[in-house]
């Protein structure tokens, strides 16, 4: 019984030993996890900052012409709708992002309590070696030979023991993975639908933006050309005639009037030129919104796929790839490393 | 001032229309297709009315989500200015 007991111990810290002494690498999720906080930030960022564009260019147009309706009053007031909206989403999401992180921060602190414990095992297994090869070297003749034996058995004791303590702090960490599993899929969730409404709000804005641009800049340009073309077009054979031919009465009249009209319309074409630019200009700032936003959704996936595959590693006892995370988180840092640098260009003054 | 031609009134008629539809479905796609549909209306029409209405409805449409009865109620109104605009001096 005693040898059955002796043998069963034996093959305990056999099999102990035989286990990687490793707890499982949980800094990546947690990273990921503060990179998704970015993302998410800076998703709604750049939607506000179209919705307050949006709100500027419809008051300059209001302030410019208002007319029989009081549309862009009620414009007004749907902006102020949507910011409302948006930032109790914004306020929602950020508390749930918030125990995200805590989460995250005790997996990390859970691992590190795990490592200290394998270090304090490490540092006691070789001193008791040390001390047994000492003991061994001055001890009667076979006391070597003994003392080998007793520093081998030590040393896989204490491998065995730092085994034991990776495997609680992977224990300790797969219970709070699981108990988080359900959590982080809804918030994946939720934070994926989200951020595809801030992509259709962001497309709809862009075009808001646009057309007040055009209402702003553009109005009446059709209609100035098509009218100054249409005289062109109709005084034609008498301009050709008037500025080929003798000094006529009513000759330099024309010529001028041809003169301002020529004047006019490369007045519509310069507006026309500054129009384009600027639209031009505010759908390449919608545009890297937007690719915030799409960065930001797979950001979302890489985030969820990273706390999946630490669940996986940890049921499975083998390591975490984090090869989709770091892909996706360098995409996002790219994104968000080109919008800082474009966003003071950009921002709406308050 | 002349009136705008028959063909755009009603071309915008049809997008209002939409766009109301669009609205109430609360699809993404739908809303923005109708406001892309209504922006090249604005673009393309001489009437400048009719290209401010346009234009209204474009603005609102962007605001669907925060408050959906006040953008149906602003594509309500661009629908009825343009009934007045369309029905002649």
């Amino acid at each position: 019984m005693r040898i059955n007991a002796l043998w069963a111990f034996a093959v305990v810290v056999a099999w102990l030993a035989g286990c990687a002494a490793r707890v499982q690498d949980v800094r990546p999720f947690a990273g990921a996890t503060e990179a998704l906080d970015a993302a998410v930030a800076a998703a709604y960022e750049g939607t506000f900052d179209a919705v307050a564009r949006a709100e500027r260019l419809t008051a300059e147009v209001a302030d410019a012409g208002a007319d029989e309706d009081d549309r862009w009053h009620r414009l007004e007031g749907l902006s102020g709708s949507t910011r409302r909206y948006l930032a109790a989403l914004r306020g929602a999401r950020a508390a749930a992002l918030e125990s995200m992180r805590d989460h995250a921060a005790s997996l990390v602190a859970a691992a590190d309590r795990g490592r200290a414990r394998i270090e304090r095992a490490d540092a006691t297994r070789a001193s008791l070696v040390g001390f047994v090869a000492a003991a061994g070297a001055l001890g009667p003749p076979g006391a070597g030979v003994v003392g080998e034996a007793v520093g081998a058995f030590i040393a896989a004791a204490g491998e065995a023991s730092a085994a034991l303590a990776a495997h609680g702090a992977n224990a300790d960490l797969r219970r709070r993975v699981e108990a988080h599993a359900h959590a982080v899929a809804r918030l994946a969730d939720l934070l994926d639908r989200d951020l595809l409404v801030l992509d259709g709000q962001l497309v709809l804005l862009g075009d808001a933006i646009e057309s007040a641009l055009l209402e702003r800049d553009g109005a009446g340009l059709a209609a100035l050309e098509g009218s100054v073309r249409g005289w062109r077009n109709a005084e034609g054979a008498g301009l050709a005639a008037a500025m080929g031919g003798p000094d006529t009465p009513g000759r330099g009249e024309r010529l001028r009037a041809y003169a301002h009209a020529d004047e006019a319309l490369a007045r519509v074409s310069r507006r026309r030129q500054a129009l384009d630019a600027e639209v031009d200009a505010r759908r390449r700032e919608i545009g890297l919104a937007l690719a915030v936003v799409r960065a930001g959704r797979r950001t979302v996936t890489a985030w969820r796929r990273a706390h999946d595959d630490v669940r996986a590693a940890l049921a499975q006892r083998t390591t975490v790839s984090l090869d989709g995370l770091t892909l996706a988180l360098g995409e996002l840092r790219r994104r968000l490393d080109r919008l800082e640098r474009l966003s003071d260009q950009w921002r709406v003054p308050p | 001032m002349e009136g705008p031609a028959v063909t755009e009134c009603e071309r915008l008629e049809e997008l209002l229309a939409a766009a109301a539809v669009a609205v109430e479905s609360e699809s993404p796609d739908a809303r923005a297709e109708a406001s892309r549909a209504l922006l090249a209306f604005q673009r393309r029409t001489a009437d400048t009315v009719l290209a401010r209405l346009a234009g209204a409805a474009v603005g609102a449409l962007a605001h669907s989500i925060g408050d959906r009865a006040g953008v149906l109620d602003v594509l309500a109104r661009c629908r009825a200015r343009r009934a007045r605009r369309c029905a002649g001096p």
